[in-house]
């Protein structure tokens, strides 16, 4: 909407129009633009508390902890396929990682642990959908009720509060002023993930299956394979993420990570990513992480009521795609492909 | 035998065979657990605990019958925010019957909205319905001032509460007729025609004069308006509307039962009866954990592992059926 | 473990409906309904009290189911653990109302919305089955029991003046809350808020609602952190917000500057206690309220009168009866501290 304000006012509705479509074709362009706008005048707005140190710190470990599963999603989405087991596996894999440092497992192999669980869990789903040839929706549907019944039951009712002080340290406290070494890590994980999906052969087979399965197949792509890696990788980058999880609140129970599933999902769909599959990036995703921070920052630092929380984000979420991906996706069924 | 059940019933077998085997097992399970479990009595209460999902199911249902990837997310919105409004104008001394139909107005402009944003601009519908599933939500929170309402009358709780002759209104008044409504929508009438042609195949319905976009646009508002249902029967269960009520997990539910009940997650294929024995799995199931003082978390682990049995299943009896074919 | 419970449970559920349902099972529960607590009064044994917490899987509410099973295995009798695994107010009311037709002795809840389980209540009452509330009680007219972990004004007062004493009694301060719909909660933060009038310097500025849910907590305390930067302390009011709000003060590098109280357990509260982030948090022993509250109910599951004040056996100490409010007390509440978080509960 502030794109609109920007147009001088004499301008005929047709330039306006025109504006719109050229801001649509750079969506992530535009996305960066607005959030870049929104953090000055968050900055300017709220008498500093915005940028103290501690607080952006916080913003940036929120960040390093949704930055992994979006970026696994994303890929997931591009092959048309989604996850939605993602905050199931979190309480599982914590509650793998907790009792290993309950029982005094060393601290790096329970790291290797936590990262090996969650990609055995992706791993499971591969299975389901490349193997059974279960829609990816149910199948991941189908695991998430059966991780957290496991996480459940391995708890059995208690909180493990073991956990070294020293992944806190890692995780969330030390860093560059307030840049944590979490976020930079993943942030060069998402780099890596990036030049994947660009410029690696696997990761346009990714972008192919997503466009037309069918076709992929046909001409002999590794369309398998493809599947399989996006699942374990999103598993992966679920277990890097509980571990900086774990990290933040030292605590293990049945109810971490279980929120985590939707602001993944709005910041991959409000980055561009279509949920059709093969169109979208993991920069738009990166971008999409933090609109979702900044929203959830502002309600409170701008000390609106609490509940309007999720109404922001809804409507910033409708409005995003309204004016991101309207025209786009209008074109395509114009030319039928939806 | 199975082979001539196959040559006779093929159909039904494939669609059923699997759904009605789970449902045997899970009421010889329930029977174990907690013997009778499907007593008439235990019967009428378990019903009410199903009601309410199986009528957000039948919405779901015809919203994924249209094709296109589409899901309704914001039921888990609508089903607290509805009663939610309803409580709120009863706490004014609005009339009852004046509040119900204001807080059903909710849904069917709630639906309105989803179908607008999903048919009219041609967005996505996961992420439209992801985006008002917030918003609703949210509203409710906001409406209610995040607390529970309980300003109904003593007579809004009939609909939830009362029965006739040991059978609950809302099984007898609500459910029954509405099952019965969406079997003649979604089987029998020429909307049934158009969802499921448009379901299958856009291009041919458009080709063969159907309208795809309002006949997608109908299923939401059908949708919005099941969810609001569901919600005030909830509520008049238990004489509260919670607005933190529904979200995320009820909406997985009512997805688990609709692909459970067979409905095909890419349009077009999906049966009422499917649902409505789907929709008794997970009643059955969760009724006979709770009275063997089964931890509740067991049921959520055994429907997914139904969840993945069902599907293998039902791809096992179609390639099954499709071998027979071959060989005669 | 769970497992050989919950099959033996079932073994006796079968056992009991088999013998009450020889045709329709709802003639037979309403014709053994009355009976049942009338024949068994004297046996204590064949009673099956059970309690539908907020949740299960949390420490706190784990706690209150072995004080019960402690008290069920002193006293005799079946104590019936069953609830919801987040905090649902529907999970919650399918969870009483499945009870209510198994017919056990008696069902309460902690309660997640006080009215929702009234309708079954009602139901219960009909069928002869004591109804009763503890730690989150219900607004039921015919409530026959409520047991109470401390009173709301005690519970209230104490976090309000440990914290005002922390920071000398000035600056601004948050409210960090489970859910806006928890009985109990809403009660202790209006008491409170009222408090607070007694200290005209201390300012609150805000108050949020994270869930139970640490993490979450977490996230919260620290935009609070940031949105007002004079704050000097905040006060979790569920058992898992605590522990979320101390590890924000941690990170944010504030421990010392930011006060963080509120009722939590010393189980999950321990690590911050001793490492200093926490100085002191409001509780009582809820094993000791899960061992009480069975006892109460098993008074009146045998029409014992409670006297004004009650010894327990098992339990130090008397405990004081409302008969207006039919209200158990347990006690005041407990301020915990470096001194005493080697409690185990």
């Amino acid at each position: 909407m502030s794109v609109v304000t920007i147009v001088p006012s004499h301008t005929g509705l047709a330039e306006i129009g025109a504006l719109l479509r050229r801001l649509q074709r750079n969506y992530v362009a535009t996305l960066g633009t607005v959030e870049v706008i929104v953090v000055v005048v968050m900055a300017l707005t709220t008498h500093g508390s915005f940028l103290r140190t501690s607080s952006l710190r916080t913003s940036f470990v929120d960040m390093a902890v949704n930055l992994g599963p979006a970026v696994g999603l994303t890929m997931v989405i591009l092959t048309g396929g989604i996850d939605v087991s993602v905050a199931s596996v979190v309480a599982v894999d914590a509650s793998l990682v907790g009792l290993a440092f309950e029982h005094g497992v060393p601290f790096v192999l329970v790291l290797l642990l936590g990262l090996l669980g969650g990609a055995l869990a992706g791993a499971m789903n591969a299975l389901l959908i490349v193997g059974g040839k279960i829609p990816p929706i149910v199948a991941t549907l189908a695991t998430s009720s059966i991780w957290l019944a496991v996480s459940f039951w391995v708890l059995g009712g208690n909180w493990i509060t073991a956990i070294p002080s020293s992944l806190s340290t890692i995780t969330s406290i030390s860093g560059l002023g307030p840049l944590p070494w979490s976020l930079m890590f993943v942030l060069a994980v998402t780099a890596s993930a990036a030049y994947f999906m660009r410029q690696r052969p696997l990761g346009r087979v990714i972008y192919a299956v997503g466009n037309n399965q069918e076709a992929a197949k046909t001409s002999g792509l590794p369309v398998g394979r493809a599947k399989v890696m996006v699942y374990v990788t999103i598993g992966l980058l679920t277990g890097m993420a509980t571990l900086l999880l774990v990290g933040q609140s030292p605590v293990v129970s049945p109810e971490t990570g279980s929120n985590i599933f939707l602001p993944i999902l709005a910041a991959v769909v409000v980055g561009g990513t279509s949920i059709t599959g093969g169109r979208g990036s993991i920069l738009g995703s990166l971008l999409g992480v933090v609109l979702v921070e900044l929203v959830n920052d502002a309600v409170i630092l701008y000390h609106v009521n609490p509940f309007w929380d999720d109404v922001v984000l809804g409507v910033i979420i409708v409005v995003a795609v309204v004016i991101g991906l309207g025209s786009r996706y209008t074109a395509a069924i114009g030319e039928g492909k939806l | 035998m199975t082979a001539w059940l196959f040559r006779r019933h093929g159909d039904a077998v494939a669609r059923y065979g699997v759904l009605v085997a789970i449902l045997v097992v899970v009421i010889v399970l329930g029977e174990a657990l907690a013997p009778a479990t499907l007593a008439p009595s235990n019967l009428a209460t378990m019903t009410t605990f199903g009601v309410p999902l199986g009528l957000m199911a039948f919405g779901e249902a015809l919203v994924i019958l249209g094709g296109g990837g589409a899901i309704d997310l914001s039921i888990g919105g609508l089903y607290p925010l509805a009663p939610v409004i309803a409580a709120l104008l009863m706490g004014h001394h609005v009339a009852e019957w004046l509040a119900v139909v204001a807080a059903l107005g909710v849904g069917v402009a709630g639906g309105i909205v989803n179908g607008l944003i999903v048919v009219g601009l041609g967005i996505p519908a996961i992420i439209v319905t992801l985006g008002t599933l917030y918003g609703y939500s949210g509203l409710a929170e906001v409406i209610a001032n995040g607390v529970n309402l309980t300003s109904f009358p003593a007579s809004f709780g009939e609909i939830g509460q009362g029965t006739v002759g040991g059978i609950p209104d809302q099984l007898l008044f609500i459910y029954l007729p509405i099952t019965v409504v969406v079997w003649y929508i979604a089987s029998r009438s020429l909307y049934a025609y158009r969802i499921r042609l448009t379901g299958t195949n856009p291009v041919a319905a458009y080709l063969s004069g159907v309208n795809v976009r309002s006949t997608r646009f109908k299923a939401y508002v059908i949708s919005g308006l099941l969810a609001a249902l569901a919600g005030l029967v909830e509520s008049s269960l238990i004489m509260t509307a919670s607005p933190t009520a529904g979200g995320v997990f009820t909406v997985f539910v009512v997805v688990t039962i609709v692909v459970l009940g067979g409905v095909d997650l890419f349009g077009g294929e999906g049966t009422v009866l499917g649902i409505v024995l789907a929709t008794a799995v997970l009643m059955v199931l969760g009724y006979s954990f709770d009275l063997a003082n089964a931890n509740s978390i067991l049921e959520t682990g055994l429907t997914g592992v139904l969840l993945i049995v069902a599907m293998l299943g039902r791809l096992g009896l179609v390639r099954f059926r499709t071998r027979l074919r071959m060989s005669t | 473990m769970r497992r050989a419970r919950w099959i033996a449970t079932a073994a006796g559920a079968a056992t009991l409906i088999m013998a009450m349902a020889p045709g329709s099972a709802q003639a037979a529960t309403r014709k053994a309904g009355p009976a049942h607590s009338g024949h068994h009064a004297k046996v204590s044994s064949a009673y099956r009290i059970a309690f539908v917490p907020k949740l299960i899987g949390i420490p706190y509410f784990t706690s209150m189911e072995k004080g019960a099973e402690a008290a069920a295995k002193r006293f005799g009798g079946k104590f019936i653990y069953e609830g919801p695994t987040t905090a649902s107010v529907e999970g919650q009311d399918e969870d009483v109302a499945t009870l209510i037709k198994e017919h056990v002795s008696a069902v309460g809840v902690s309660a997640n919305a006080a009215s929702s389980v009234c309708p079954d209540y009602a139901n219960a009452i009909k069928a002869g089955i004591v109804v009763y509330a503890s730690d989150s009680n219900v607004s039921c007219k015919d409530n026959e029991l409520w047991v109470e972990q401390a009173t709301n004004q005690g519970i209230g007062n104490l976090a309000v003046d440990t914290l005002a004493k922390e920071i000398k009694g000035s600056g601004d301060i948050a409210i960090v809350s489970a859910g806006s719909t928890a009985t109990n909660l809403d009660s202790w933060i209006a008491v409170m808020k009222k408090r607070l009038k007694r200290y005209p310097r201390l300012h609150l500025v805000s108050v949020q609602y994270a869930g139970e849910n640490i993490s979450q907590s977490e996230t919260v305390g620290a935009r609070l952190i940031a949105a007002y930067p004079k704050l000097k302390g905040m006060i979790g009011v569920a058992s898992t917000n605590v522990p979320g709000l101390a590890e924000a003060v941690k990170a944010a590098g504030d421990a010392g500057k930011i006060a963080v109280t509120g009722e939590t357990d010393p189980n999950t509260i321990r690590p911050w206690i001793e490492d200093g982030v926490v100085k002191a948090v409001v509780l009582w022993n809820p094993t000791s309220l899960g061992y009480l509250m069975y006892w109460g109910v098993l008074q009146v599951l045998e029409h014992h009168p409670f006297k004004a004040e009650n010894a327990v056996p098992g339990l130090p100490g008397k405990y004081e009866y409302f008969p207006a409010s039919k209200t158990l007390l347990l006690g005041p509440p407990l301020l915990i501290t470096k001194a005493n978080v080697n409690l185990n509960f």
